[in-house]
């Protein structure tokens, strides 16, 4: 889809909304265009010129209420464009949050959590404001549509004269913006190496605290940030000088006004008023320029953004990434159903025939693996580092996807491990658990069901009750960052979030020296180790 | 409102203050600005004026002439100034960056472990930038503009002094309005920048444990997303009453100001029915209002840029009175001996501000030069030791001696550079290898990094590395365990400690690389004290002495011999299952599941 294309089905997933955005910004567009003619009138009133009509005092209370009216408007529009655009962007986020949640990576090395962040973050934002830019941008060439013809009527000549020089040189400098995107780019990497060494040291600030090296470092720091002043003044510089010929764009038609209507202006065709009204509109249509030459870079930026974004789809298609899903920004929230446990997942076999993935690059892999597993069996996988044990237990899970080979599920073939060998079928538990910011409990039920008593068989069952008695209960101690300086707290979380929800076979990478943990719990497993305790 | 603004101006003073001669051409070029602005205006009543009296078309072009090279001249200052601010202001932001990182740099763990990487990063750069936006935008866009506003004030109350006075007034209560409202829409664009930070903090964590959610199934998938509706509702709550709260300041502004401009173009058209002004003079009036607007809307664009530098300041300000709770002592500090150091432990209590203490009143003492091992389960106590000598941490009760020193009256410095700690889990960075080593110190150079590899004889590893010093390490990734672990002994040996605390990698390495490491290890501890938290009964065998912790306590303390001559002995047994796990694979259990 092109980026049109994508941008307008952003749109019509909130068609009113949508709609009350550009209303909005129209009304306010009209608004703007009114005192110019207001204006004029009450010039022409003052010198005898043109129609008579209003009074000046009656034109002077038009202009105010007019101004007054735009201010409320205007707020409103605001709010209109604020909502319009962060629906948009949470519309763009969730469809990509849900699809990296859904499928796997598919093996490749794809782009680490920390860059899909910053697309997830920085690349939807920037759709999100071409939709935005989309809806003023109808309002901005209704504007400058009636601001021409206005014009025109006044004096056709004229117009054409003072109003083309601007657009020229506009879209002249507007070759600028290719070096100063590259600039940008320049600036943006020096700022990037700024908080990547930042990002590290901190990361590492144990090992920086424990060695003394901070002086180093700084300087180190220092360097960077020299570099980076250097790229972003450059930058800064070159935006503003563009900027500059932009405003000037309208000056310099002001001042074409000026010299090409001191003859009529002398000789009375043209009016005090009418001058009014070319200055006032002048610098109007130069700033549609301005907005027009931004909005086109943003399109572009936005057609790169998309782009990428697309590419962290997991190959899902690109209308995905658009799909009007419900955002839940309202009313209540959905309700998790819990897994239903019907009878025919309960396992008798577990099987994988001919089992063959090899990582690119390295090319290495598992090649030809038969594994069969029945109800009630511990298989324990032993081998060296690199011998392929967890590539074994991702590609039963089909986390990794198999080149050759089946998995089978009580004899029958298996067509996607993935969505197939999950709770409450299959529980895993990955050598190196990943905790978030949650209560312990949030972290081990995952959205299921609380069950009190459940729970603390669970917890007793991964023989983490001093762990957690240490961390005062399940439910108080927030865990991830808090919990790194406990090695309990980093370790204990994912047991029990798989003896949880272990249902009928349950796969354990384990940490090493293995917790004797597992051959406690009274699931049928297979479990990998780096060691043979 | 008064206060932030001495604030955020004693905050940049410090940083500005080695740099007035940009800031005086940047005074100067403001004021330019500002002139050649109001002249513009001046020049069109003059045209007005005589065009209207019917002046010669040359004099008229004349004037359109200086219009247009005034209003270029406007746009050249415009881009000098700009260049100025940017160059002042990255230049005194850079300092305070700095600044920051090293005092965040210096903060103890207590501090680190409350916060993530990225946050810090968004005090040092993300906060400092918008202060940099401060300063460069708001300099020329909020100073400038309110000069621009007075130099406007005093050219219509020289056309006549009822209308400068009536739109003064109208500009001063507008001002007062707006600051008074700018007030309250503050702290509201603080907790809009904290709830988006904390929503993709969380995504954050979320795309890092895609797997885990993944294989747990539909419904934690589902939870997850009800988890980022709930987050995104906040956010966008929020942020709607951020907008609106400026939305507010904006439209008492512009109200204010189109009543003033209302009343300047009445008492102007009465003015020129009375004969006491000319049209060009009434123009110029319009104009003057017209160009009030300009210096309101952007003062209310920037006063977003304000808000977020209100904030920043406030968090700044924040991290930078954050004292680090391990200090350098108040008195003269005591200098640690040389050579190996005697390592005294008495009744120590320590517990991370918990009430439940992780080490419970410790008491032992490691005569100079000779090797503890340390065993237990996790949780026993063994890494908290290991930063309580290292002082990571202050002790609760009790008190170390090394070296016959209390550790809190020495320098952190000397300290630092007498114990040499290697974590289990060794911390790389991006860099090469020699930048790995030496932290970016040029003072080592790589004759002495060579001369400590191979003290420990790792040159055959140096060489077997793609470029050799110069290999590009990634950050946490690219080397195994027992590599990185390889990498620390080196850095510790640069620093040439009388005590190396080494806690040991747990996982498993492989043959080849186990022996290196323990080749290392027996050379690094040559002539120093050392203890190590040991997980492997290798290594275990090179220690003099044997400490085993359970629940924060020690249960048994002695020489290796006489505690493996002891049958009854916990180490003993320790050792028979250690016996049992090698050969033949069976139920053993490693010293990590020593009897509790």
């Amino acid at each position: 889809m092109t980026t049109w294309q994508l941008a307008w089905r952003l749109i019509r997933d909130r068609p009113w909304l949508a709609l009350l955005n550009t209303v909005l910004a129209i009304v306010v567009a009209a608004l703007d265009l009114l005192p110019g003619p207001i204006a004029a009138a009450f010039f022409d009133r003052l010198t005898g010129r043109g129609t008579p009509g209003f009074s000046a005092e009656t034109l002077i209370a038009f202009l105010l209420a007019t101004a007054l009216a735009r201010t409320v408007l205007k707020t409103n529009a605001v709010l209109a464009a604020t909502l319009h655009e962060f629906v948009a962007g949470a519309i763009v986020r969730r469809n990509l949050f849900d699809a990296i949640l859904a499928r796997p990576d598919g093996g490749r090395a794809g782009p680490s959590p920390g860059e899909t962040l910053g697309h997830l973050r920085d690349d939807a934002a920037q759709a999100a404001r071409l939709v935005g830019l989309l809806c003023y941008g109808v309002s901005a060439i209704l504007f400058t549509a009636g601001a021409l013809a206005l014009l025109l009527r006044i004096d056709a000549g004229l117009t054409l004269l003072v109003v083309l020089p601007p657009v020229a040189v506009v879209a002249v400098a507007r070759r600028g913006f290719a070096r100063i995107e590259r600039y940008r780019q320049e600036s943006r990497r020096a700022a990037d190496r700024v908080t990547g060494a930042l990002g590290e040291w901190f990361e590492a600030v144990q090992a920086v605290q424990l060695a003394g090296a901070e002086p180093h470092l700084i300087a180190h720091f220092r360097r960077l940030n020299e570099e980076r002043r250097r790229l972003t003044l450059r930058d800064a510089v070159l935006t503003r000088a563009l900027g500059a010929v932009f405003a000037n764009s309208a000056s310099l038609g002001t001042g074409l006004v000026l010299l090409f209507a001191a003859r009529p202006l002398r000789a009375g065709s043209f009016t005090i008023g009418d001058f009014a009204l070319f200055v006032y509109y002048l610098g109007s249509v130069s700033e549609f320029t301005r907005f027009f030459g931004g909005a086109l870079a943003s399109y572009k930026g936005a057609g790169v953004s998309f782009g990428r974004l697309i590419g962290l789809l997991r190959g899902a298609g690109a209308e995905t990434l658009v799909a009007p899903g419900p955002l839940h920004l309202t009313g209540p929230l959905p309700r998790i159903e819990p897994p239903p446990r019907r009878e025919s997942d309960r396992l008798v076999r577990f099987e994988a025939v001919g089992l063959t993935y090899r990582h690119p690059g390295s090319g290495r892999g598992i090649e030809e693996i038969n594994l069969r597993l029945r109800a009630g069996e511990v298989v324990a996988i032993a081998g060296r580092v690199g011998a392929g044990k967890t590539t074994l237990l991702r590609a039963l899970l089909g986390q990794l996807p198999a080149e050759a080979g089946e998995i089978r599920w009580n004899g029958g073939r298996v067509a996607d491990p993935a969505t197939w060998c999950v709770p409450p079928r299959v529980a895993y538990t990955p050598q190196v658990p990943r905790l978030f910011s949650e209560t312990l409990r949030d972290n081990i039920l995952l959205g299921l069901p609380a069950d009190e008593a459940a729970l603390t068989v669970a917890v007793r069952g991964a023989a983490l009750e001093r762990d957690i008695a240490a961390l005062e209960g399940v439910s108080r101690r927030s865990s991830g960052r808090a919990a790194r300086g406990s090695p309990a707290g980093r370790r204990s979380g994912p047991p029990p979030r798989g003896c949880w929800r272990a249902g009928r076979s349950c796969l354990c990478s384990t940490t090493s020296p293995a917790r004797s943990t597992w051959r406690r719990s009274a699931c049928c497993g297979t479990v990998s180790s780096n060691n043979p305790a | 409102m008064n206060i932030p603004l001495r604030r955020y101006w004693r905050l940049l003073a410090r940083f500005l203050a080695p740099q007035r001669g940009g800031v005086l051409t940047l005074v100067v070029l403001l004021l330019g600005g500002i002139g050649l602005e109001l002249l513009g205006p001046q020049i069109l009543r003059h045209f007005l004026d005589r065009a209207q009296s019917g002046s010669a078309l040359e004099e008229l072009q004349a004037a359109a002439i200086l219009f247009i090279a005034v209003a270029l001249l406007t746009q050249i200052v415009a881009v000098a100034e700009t260049a100025v601010a940017e160059g002042v202001g990255w230049t005194a932001t850079n300092r305070l960056r700095a600044d920051l990182a090293a005092h965040c740099l210096r903060l103890d763990l207590t501090f680190h472990n409350a916060r993530t990487p990225g946050e810090l990063i968004e005090r040092i750069d993300g906060d400092v930038t918008a202060l940099a936006n401060f300063f460069s935008r708001f300099a020329i866009a909020v100073v400038g503009n309110a000069i621009l506003l007075v130099g406007v004030l005093v050219l219509l109350g020289r056309e006549d002094w009822r209308i400068g006075l009536g739109v003064g007034a109208f500009a001063l209560v507008t001002l007062a309005a707006m600051l008074r409202l700018y007030t309250a829409a503050r702290p509201l664009w603080a907790r809009v920048e904290q709830e988006r930070a904390l929503f993709y903090g969380a995504v954050g964590e979320r795309l890092a444990g895609a797997e885990d959610i993944r294989t747990s199934g539909p419904t934690a998938r589902a939870y997850v997303l009800r988890r980022f509706a709930e987050r995104s509702r906040g956010w966008l709550r929020l942020l709607l009453r951020a907008v609106l709260a400026e939305q507010a300041v904006w439209m008492v502004a512009l109200s204010l100001f189109a009543l003033a401009n209302a009343l300047a173009l009445a008492l102007g058209a009465a003015l020129f029915r009375a004969g006491a002004a000319s049209i060009g003079t009434i123009y110029l009036i319009f104009h003057y209002s017209g160009l009030l607007v300009r210096p309101i809307a952007q003062l209310q664009a920037e006063i977003r840029d304000l808000q977020q530098a209100g904030a920043s300041v406030d968090r700044v300000e924040e991290l930078l009175h954050t004292a680090p709770r391990i200090r350098d002592p108040d008195g003269p500090p005591r200098p640690i001996p040389d050579g190996p150091l005697a390592v005294e432990v008495r009744r120590v209590s320590f517990g991370y501000g918990v009430a439940t203490p992780i080490i419970a009143d410790m008491s032992f003492s490691l005569p100079p030069g000779r090797t503890l091992a340390i065993l237990g389960r996790t949780g026993s106590g063994k890494t908290t030791l290991a930063r309580l000598l290292a002082r990571q941490y202050d002790l609760d009760e009790g008190a170390i001696r090394l070296g016959g020193v209390n550790p809190r009256e020495a320098r952190l410095e000397d300290l630092r550079a007498r114990v040499g700690l290697v974590t289990q889990e060794v911390q790389i960075f991006a860099g090469t290898v020699r930048d790995n080593l030496t932290f970016f110190n040029p003072a080592i150079d790589d004759a002495r990094l060579l001369r400590a590899i191979d003290e420990l004889g790792l040159r055959g590893w140096l060489d077997a590395l793609p470029a050799g010093l110069d290999s590009a390490l990634a950050a946490g990734g690219g080397l195994s365990g027992g590599e990185a672990q390889l990498l620390a002994l080196v850095r510790v040996l640069l620093k040439d400690p009388g005590l190396v605390i080494l806690d040991e990698a747990s996982s498993r390495l492989d043959p080849a690389t186990e022996a290196l490491v323990g080749r290392a290890i027996d050379r690094l501890l040559a002539g120093r004290t050392g203890m190590i938290i040991a997980h492997r009964l290798a290594t275990v065998g090179r220690a003099d002495e044997i400490m085993i912790l359970a629940g924060g306590r020690i249960v048994e303390y002695g020489p290796r011999e006489a505690l493996a001559g002891d049958p009854g002995s916990s180490f003993a047994r320790l050792l028979r299952a250690g016996d049992d796990a090698r050969p033949g694979g069976g139920h053993g259990h490693g010293p990590e599941e020593a009897p509790a």
